[in-house]
């Protein structure tokens, strides 16, 4: 064996002839820690900083209201932001992992400072929640001429906390309904969807695919919540799991495939549970259910393996 | 599952993530045993676990004499099964079969309430994880005995040392990689256990307890290259800083501030010193899990400070009842 850690030379060595001999050396060199990448340590120190100095700069304002004024401190926040964004376009030639750091620290101290300018100045007045709406475009823009999918999740999140779907889900407008909710998500979904066919960034599309499908999930599940609904969001989620199931064989996406199977098994147990005044009816049917769902996911992932291989 | 079977999956999996599993390479790289890759193992052993529940409960529900002991057979009976009959092994299934089986079983031993079930619940964390070589059931055993040795208020000390042995276990070549897991992941879960225990009349021993532990593992990852050790490295010195945060009386802001500054700024001159270097220390993306991007977005998600604003008020409420907080968000009225 090796002298050192945990390695693979020896099977890397005979697979030399189907690798080729400048792949197994690049991996031989890995194995054998002459080339080490320090990059997963310095993202995670990195992301460390930008959120401890968001963090900082929340604190910030909730302290000093009294001692500096919401004016300045609106306007100081606002200048940290645009020096962020600055100065990460400004190095955009030379670019290092940190500044995709900086960038999410920026945008970080946009969305800080304009719900604290929303909740100062009150310039929407009764229509305080589109400050929401405002992130969400801002974000955009950020996430479209810095290439971040970072930027574009945050972005998404503020667009569903506009429709009241995520951040204050529920009742930041009031008490809504089961209905009210699911639609909400269904219109977040369609938003992802007309997102996902206007996008011309590659990289963008799987994430505007997976929040799509997980809203229109997410309306289902809301209509499973009451009663009188129940019945229906659960042959919804059912349907909808199986035309995701299909989308995802047809693209090859098997995220989509297994999550839409387990979305589909929780709706088709609850749909049976309640209709069983059994206990042990009810757990039968689990364990059967659970067992099925096992088999038929590996059933999944073997064929989505077929048809990597 | 055959030590070079084991490597063969490991290996498989390594060269999936960078693209080069051609058929031909799988073939060579023979598992006759059926595997998934980590997600797909955290999928499978929550469906199992509720089966494994389900069944429990249904024995209970239909007045079966000793359910526990009946249902943890059958689940243990049925992982062997899988394992020997169908070559089952690093699904997920085995692995919440064996645990919750084993966990069923315990269930009917009387309930004493004395800090010694702890014990009992490690060797079957222990047990299970031996069985079907999961490193986080061996890490769980490990905090079982941290949160006893707690009991006597040794916790942090018996995590720290159990941590050691961990980072020092790492430096031998072990031939199963599962082993060199447990090993990295008590490394890593053994530490932030021993910091949940620390008591704050001994702040100073846990202050330096845990930089010596950063700086040993440190040392260990720049001469021994291992991502494990600079992890480790990051939890130890974040633990001393964050206690020594008592010691500095300056406003949580400005250490937040001087923190994150730091940790970016370190990021910036590493990034810099590095940067052309194509031998030794070296930038070149890697991902640890597979989903490192995926983990950092929920991260960022699920910890960004809040940043909405509160309603305005109603006409007659009076105002200087509220907070605001986070950054620049939570109003908390």
């Amino acid at each position: 064996m090796s002298p050192h850690m945990l390695s693979f030379e020896p099977e890397l060595h005979d697979l030399r002839p189907l690798l080729g001999d400048a792949v197994t050396d690049t991996l031989l060199a890995r194995e054998r820690r002459e080339v080490f990448s320090l990059q997963p340590e310095l993202r995670l120190i990195a992301w460390g900083g930008a959120m401890l100095l968001a963090t900082a700069a929340g604190i910030v304002l909730k302290n000093n209201l009294d001692r500096i004024g919401p004016l300045a401190l609106a306007l100081l926040m606002a200048i940290a932001a645009a020096a962020c964004y600055v100065g990460v376009w400004w190095r955009r030639s030379r670019a290092s992992l940190a500044d995709d750091y900086v960038l999410l620290l920026g945008a970080l101290l946009v969305s800080g400072d304009v719900a604290f300018i929303e909740s100062q100045f009150h310039l929407l007045g009764a229509n305080w929640y589109r400050h929401y709406l405002l992130l969400a475009v801002v974000h955009a823009a950020g996430a479209y001429l810095y290439r971040s999918r970072v930027l574009l999740t945050l972005s998404i999140t503020a667009m569903a906390a506009w429709l009241g779907i995520e951040q204050r889900p529920f009742g930041f407008l009031g008490p809504i309904n089961a209905k009210e909710l699911a639609l909400r998500a269904a219109g977040g979904c369609a938003v992802m969807l007309m997102a996902r066919s206007l996008n011309r960034r590659a990289e963008f599309a799987p994430v505007f695919e997976h929040f799509a499908a997980n809203f229109a999930f997410g309306a289902t599940f809301a209509l499973m919540t009451e009663g009188g609904t129940r019945t229906l969001g659960c042959l919804l989620a059912i349907t909808l799991a199986a035309v995701v199931i299909a989308w995802g064989f047809r693209t090859r996406r098997e995220a989509f495939v297994l999550y839409a199977f387990l979305y589909a098994v929780v709706a088709f147990d609850i749909l049976l549970i309640e209709r069983l005044d059994s206990e042990a009816i009810g757990f039968l049917l689990l364990v059967v259910s659970t067992i099925g769902a096992i088999a038929a996911l590996f059933a999944i992932h073997s064929r989505f393996r077929e048809l990597r291989a | 599952m055959k030590v070079q079977e084991e490597r063969n999956y490991v290996l498989r999996e390594r060269l999936r993530g960078r693209k080069l599993l051609t058929p031909p390479v799988a073939a060579q790289l023979d598992v006759p045993s059926r595997t998934n890759g980590v997600l797909v193992q955290c999928v499978f052993f929550l469906l199992a676990a509720l089966a494994a529940g389900a069944f429990f409960g249904l024995c209970h529900a239909l007045g079966v004499p000793l359910p526990g002991v009946i249902a943890g057979a059958v689940c243990i009976a049925v992982a062997e099964y899988l394992i020997g009959v169908k070559r089952w092994f690093f699904t997920g299934v085995e692995a919440a079969l064996w645990l919750g089986g084993l966990l069923a079983i315990i269930s009917e031993l009387p309930h004493s309430g004395r800090p010694e079930s702890l014990l009992v619940v490690g060797t079957v964390f222990a047990l299970a994880g031996a069985r079907v070589r999961n490193p986080l059931l061996g890490a769980a055993a490990a905090v079982l005995v941290v949160a006893y040795a707690e009991r006597f208020d040794r916790g942090a000390v018996i995590a720290l040392l159990l941590g050691v042995a961990a980072l020092l276990a790492l430096l031998r070549t072990w031939r199963r990689p599962s082993t060199e897991w447990l090993f990295a992941a008590c490394a890593l879960i053994l530490p932030v256990a021993g910091w949940i225990c620390a008591d704050a009349r001994w702040r100073t021993l846990t202050i330096l307890l845990f930089l010596a532990y950063g700086a040993l593992a440190l040392v260990l990852g720049l001469r021994k290259r291992h991502h494990i050790f600079f992890l480790a490295a990051l939890i130890g010195l974040t633990v001393a800083v964050t206690e020594s945060r008592n010691y500095i009386h300056i406003p949580a802001e400005a250490w937040l501030a001087i923190a994150g500054a730091l940790l970016l700024l370190i990021a910036y001159a590493v990034t810099r010193a590095l940067r052309g270097h194509e031998r030794g220390l070296v930038l070149t993306p890697e991902d640890l899990t597979g989903i490192d991007e995926t983990l950092q977005i929920a991260a960022t998600l699920a910890l960004k400070p809040e940043s909405s604003a509160p309603p305005p008020p109603e006409p007659g409420f009076e105002a200087g009842g509220g907070t605001f907080g986070g950054a620049g968000a939570s109003g908390d009225f």
